[in-house]
């Protein structure tokens, strides 16, 4: 009892404490406010996947395994809400094709129908269980929608923190329409979600700890390792399906830059977000298909689950290598972000929990809108690598007295690649920033920076950068993961 | 690498904290306390822990999380919010704070803080205690962690547990309590704070000893008091010469407890205790029905912070009277696949998709979801009701080439894991998927009741349950198994081990349970545990089997609520 009563006091204390978290800063609500939506009374709305309906439905899931479907939740705040499904085991993925809705959850990945009309599902067909479970709650398993192929791809997370101890733990596998399990790639420590990138590759985002120095967004390429040797146990079961095992990688502290001229089929992290500075715990991915929802077409939105954000993240493929930059986009999320999905029409739905991992958010559930207004606030829209430096192009032309060398700050640095738990920043760069040209439009910067280093996280603020309406950029720092330097022509 | 982390404590500036135990306090702190991170839980095992003002207090704190953590003990007085609020303020500062490993800037407002730990790390924080009786908050400074993982450090006056506590040390190599009388102790003498405490061996190894404690109890009003007694490996408590605790055996640290009732006036007490090798804990406490914890030892038995923070209890029921309610998740002696049923009459079930087959039978309450709802949802849960039967597991149907060849329950395949190791050498068991059989889904009836599907080589089968009481209303359920497509000859479904012939009904006892086949020919061989009663398979080709507990028990349909 007198237990109850310290956590009434607890919660109370919460409550007075709101300002610290929870609250969209006003500048980023002039541009994408966010909308709280109301979710049934009766039930933990644990979004857990989000997936979007014929006639402007949305389905989601929820960490205690049931699928609600909601009708009205493009407008006003209070949608509709009626359970499709329920009983299953913690659904991470969701997509609906061909009027069937397909769950990927913990133990295989199920597609079910309303066969007599009621509302509710009453099929469940098992499209594959072709993977392993243990019991360890660590062991989730995420899926993407379907590809042009038809295919699901899902990303199985490693064991515990350190170990795969079940069938393709650390593994991501293609599930074919047929329900066929294709080993697609290893090397995966603990994903958050995944998703397509602008031109329908996979991606998916990996979190801090043994052998991820940061969280990142990795890009799965066929027959990639991804970092993570714990998994790679499993190659004797896969019939070949990607050749044998990768090179083992050095055990003591090395770097990936490194290690991928030992191992070719390490593909490095396509955007490292840097832990602790641009989020804790990536998650869900959605593609910005068009113009609806502002000037950010073919980049990624990430969600991230201890922060309560949504990143923004460029992509470039430089020597056959995916890389780019992220930005801080969204803040003030009701709880962490697990699940996102953007429609066509340009809403973007979000979704999530913090039961296990905590968030800064504060609730233990959400599902909230974000709309563009029309506004386009003041951005580094891409940053792209460039021979001898980076070139940004912006959301509005730039004030030219602004276009100088001390409006940038630059710092440069990478993570030890390593069995532990993480890594600090380490070989710390200071590379000198000069303005080396400015288009006549005024959107476009082209910046020498020396020297470039391979493999580096470079980090760019752009503070003292003015618009020609005197603002500031609103999120003003962009980290670059510079896999690949492009070659001058 | 001490020296490395004496250096950053001073280059922080840390107040008193130091990072080794003062050589003053000769290996005797005045208090051992140990907070855990516990696992998947987002939780310290201790929201709550007491010292005396002025204490010198030896705080271990260990990570048994797959996340990092820290733990920050606050100078000034606060409750749990306070601890959450110094938390947000550092989440606030961001990349600054990152630099500090979450640690606060401001080293002034902290009494002792561990690093930020990696998974299964532990570090000791030595610190001296407050003069002023108060609460002061401790909590993990990781962004996001806060709103859960937060507790109190009491600071309060308190007694001495024994004014006469002794103690005997003995050396030996046993594998449970030895005979006391028959050794001659290798050291004995006073304990002058009172507390029982393994720290009176010194700078003794810790493997391979014994201990006996002696003191008088003095019990001030008659009540009842809740003993707990904790140790790693082996003991015994002897109140008034009547042994009353029992601990015995090597094992990690376990608690036993016992309610007892004491009459006012002197107890003599005896606490015997052995170690083997590895880890050793020892820690005894009482608990008055009224009023709070008597603690005897400087160590806590871990299970009352178990108790301080309970798993809700979320019992499953349908959504509607008459429905079953399904349940998929870790289930206790089903594989990870497992599907619960819960039917409306106390009936439950759980199908295993792994192997296609019924895992359990039992009847009472369905599942209590509070495990697996609560922080990421560690272990597995048992079923809530009761007389549990596993009539068959592993897969249900085999070709069998000669009425000799064994049963083949699992899929299972070797393989060498390791962490970290080009060349594992530890081997564990793997599930592999069996070829000859591949779950298909279940269908919901209009009463939620799930027909499930599965392959097996050429055939398709069913897999539908529903109750069916019998006589007098015991609790049982009709199982019908439908089989179509290409049959193979010789192909036998396995019911169940059963411990004997078919009564008169033709119901073959199983444990809790008896069951009775229709529409196949079944037959009898030796098992591993049992009889395996088996029954050979046609397509097309129905099977109904009939399952009924033995007992009418009156009133146990409520059992487990």
């Amino acid at each position: 009892m007198k237990r109850r009563a310290t956590l009434i006091l607890f919660l109370l204390g919460l409550v007075s404490l709101r300002p610290v978290s929870g609250a969209q800063p006003a500048e980023e609500a002039l541009y994408y406010p966010i909308t709280r939506l109301a979710t049934p009374a009766d039930t933990l709305f644990e979004v857990g996947a989000l997936e979007l309906l014929p006639d402007r439905k949305i389905a989601l899931s929820t960490r205690r395994g049931e699928i609600w479907i909601g009708s009205g939740a493009y407008e006003g705040s209070t949608p509709q809400w009626s359970l499709f499904a329920r009983y299953l085991h913690e659904p991470l993925g969701l997509s609906w094709k061909d009027g069937w809705l397909y769950a990927t959850q913990r133990p295989e990945v199920t597609r079910m129908k309303d066969e007599d009309g009621d509302g509710s599902a009453d099929l469940f067909e098992c499209v594959s269980d072709g993977w392993g479970i243990k019991g360890d709650y660590h062991e989730y398993a995420f899926g993407s929608r379907h590809d042009k192929e038809g295919n699901l791809w899902v990303v199985l997370c490693l064991t515990g923190s350190f170990t795969a101890e079940s069938l393709y733990r650390g593994w991501v596998l293609r599930i074919t329409p047929d329900g066929k399990v294709i080993p697609t790639a290893c090397g995966v420590r603990s994903p958050g979600g995944i998703g397509f990138g602008p031109e329908g590759e996979v991606f998916y985002t990996d979190n801090q700890g043994a052998w991820n120095g940061s969280s990142s967004l990795k890009h799965v390429k066929v027959g990639s390792f991804q970092g993570n040797p714990n998994g790679n146990i499993f190659f004797p079961f896969t019939g070949g399906a990607i050749g044998g095992p990768p090179t083992y990688p050095t055990l003591t502290e090395t770097r990936i830059v490194s290690e991928r001229k030992r191992i070719p089929e390490f593909v490095p992290p396509a955007v490292v977000l840097p832990h602790g500075k641009l989020g804790h715990s990536p998650t869900g991915i959605a593609l910005i298909e068009n113009e609806k929802f502002g000037p950010f077409k073919g980049q990624l939105l990430v969600g991230e689950q201890t922060f309560s954000q949504v990143q923004r993240v460029f992509l470039e493929e430089v020597n056959g290598v995916w890389q780019g930059a992220a930005f801080s986009f969204l803040n003030g999320f009701q709880s962490g972000n697990i699940a996102v999905r953007l429609a066509e029409d340009g809403t973007l739905f979000t979704g999530g929990s913090d039961r296990g991992w905590g968030a800064r958010g504060g609730k233990p559930e959400s599902l909230e809108r974000v709309r563009w207004t029309g506004k386009v606030p003041f951005e580094v829209l891409e940053m792209r690598a460039r021979p001898d430096g980076f070139q940004l192009r912006l959301t509005e032309p730039v004030d030219p007295a602004t276009a100088v060398a001390s409006s940038f700050q630059m710092a440069a640095y990478t993570y030890l690649y390593r069995g532990a738990y993480g890594s600090p920043e380490v070989d710390r760069v200071s590379p000198v920033v000069e303005v080396a040209g400015v288009s006549a439009d005024g959107l476009t910067i082209d910046l020498s920076v020396q020297p470039l280093t391979q493999g580096h996280v470079h980090e760019l603020s752009v503070a003292g950068l003015r618009s020609r309406a005197g603002r500031a950029v609103l999120h003003p720092t962009g980290y670059y993961t510079l896999n690949e330097i492009p070659s001058g022509q | 690498m001490n020296r490395l982390c004496v250096i950053v404590v001073v280059l922080l500036g840390w107040g008193d904290r130091v990072k080794a135990e003062p050589p003053e306090w000769s290996a005797a702190p005045d208090a051992l306390v140990i907070v855990k991170t516990t696992e998947g839980t987002m939780r310290y095992n201790l929201t709550e822990f007491t010292v005396a003002p002025g204490a010198r207090v030896k705080l271990r704190v260990e990570n048994e999380d797959g996340l990092q953590h820290n733990l920050v003990l606050l100078r000034s007085e606060g409750n749990p919010a306070a601890g959450l609020a110094f938390a947000q303020e550092i989440w606030a500062e961001g990349e600054a704070a990152l630099a500090r490993g979450w640690m606060p800037g401001d080293s002034s407002k902290v009494l002792a803080a561990s690093r930020l730990l990696d998974p299964k790390v532990s570090e000791d924080l030595y610190f001296v205690a407050p003069e002023k009786a108060a609460d002061y908050p401790f909590v993990c400074t990781v962004p996001g962690h806060a709103t859960i993982m937060n507790g109190i450090m009491k600071v309060r006056q308190a007694k001495p547990a024994f004014k006469d506590l002794r103690y005997q040390l003995y050396e030996g190599d046993w594998s449970s309590l030895p005979d006391f009388g028959s050794l001659t102790p290798l050291a004995s003498g006073l304990v002058p704070d009172g507390m029982i405490s393994l720290d009176v061996i010194g700078k003794r190894k810790p493997d391979r000893f014994a201990l006996v404690f002696e003191g008088t109890l003095e019990v001030e009003t008659d009540d009842e008091y809740e003993f707990f007694l904790g140790s790693d490996d082996g003991s015994r408590l002897i109140l008034d010469g009547e042994g009353e605790l029992e601990n015995n055996g090597i094992h990690p640290p376990k608690t036993v407890s016992k309610k007892l009732k004491l009459t006012k006036g002197r107890h003599s007490l005896r606490l015997q205790y052995f170690e083997a090798a590895g880890g050793e804990a020892l820690a005894l406490a009482a608990k008055r029905k009224k009023g709070g914890l008597i603690q005897f030892s400087r160590e806590a038995p871990s299970s009352f912070n178990k108790k301080d923070q309970p798993l809700p209890v979320i019992a499953l029921r349908p959504v509607k009277e008459g429905e079953a309610v399904l349940y998929r998740n870790f289930i206790l002696g089903s594989s990870p696949r497992g599907i619960g049923v819960g039917y409306p009459g106390g009936v439950n079930l759980c199908w295993d998709a792994d192997v296609c087959n019924l895992a359990l039978l039992w009847r009472g309450a369905f599942m209590d979801a509070g495990r697996h709802w609560s922080g990421r949802g560690v272990g597995d849960q048992p079923p809530m009701g009761f007389d549990v039967a596993a009539p068959a597991k592993g897969y249900p149907l085999q070709i069998l080439s000669n009425p000799e060849e064994g049963w083949r329950a699992f899929s299972i395949g070797k393989i060498k894991s390791e962490k970290d190791v080009p060349d594992p050498q530890r081997e564990i068991d793997l599930k592999l998927p069996n070829p000859d059989y591949q779950f298909l889904g279940y269908r919901l009836d209009q009463h939620r009741f799930p027909e499930f599907r599965f392959r097996f080589r050429g055939m398709v089968v069913t897999d539908r349950s529903e109750p069916e009481p019998g006589p007098g209303g015991v609790e049982g359920l009709l199982r019908v198994l439908t089989f179509s497509g290409a049959d193979e000859p010789r192909t036998m479904q396995r019911i169940a081990l059963v411990q004997g012939e078919a009564d008169e009904s033709g119901f073959y006892p199983a444990g809790p349970i008896a069951i009775r086949v229709e529409g196949g020919q079944t037959q009898l061989r030796p098992g591993e545990g049992g009889q395996e009663l088996l029954v050979a398979i046609t397509s097309p080709g129905e099977l109904r089997i009939h399952y009924r507990w033995t007992s009418v028990i009156g009133g146990r349909g409520a059992a487990g609520k």
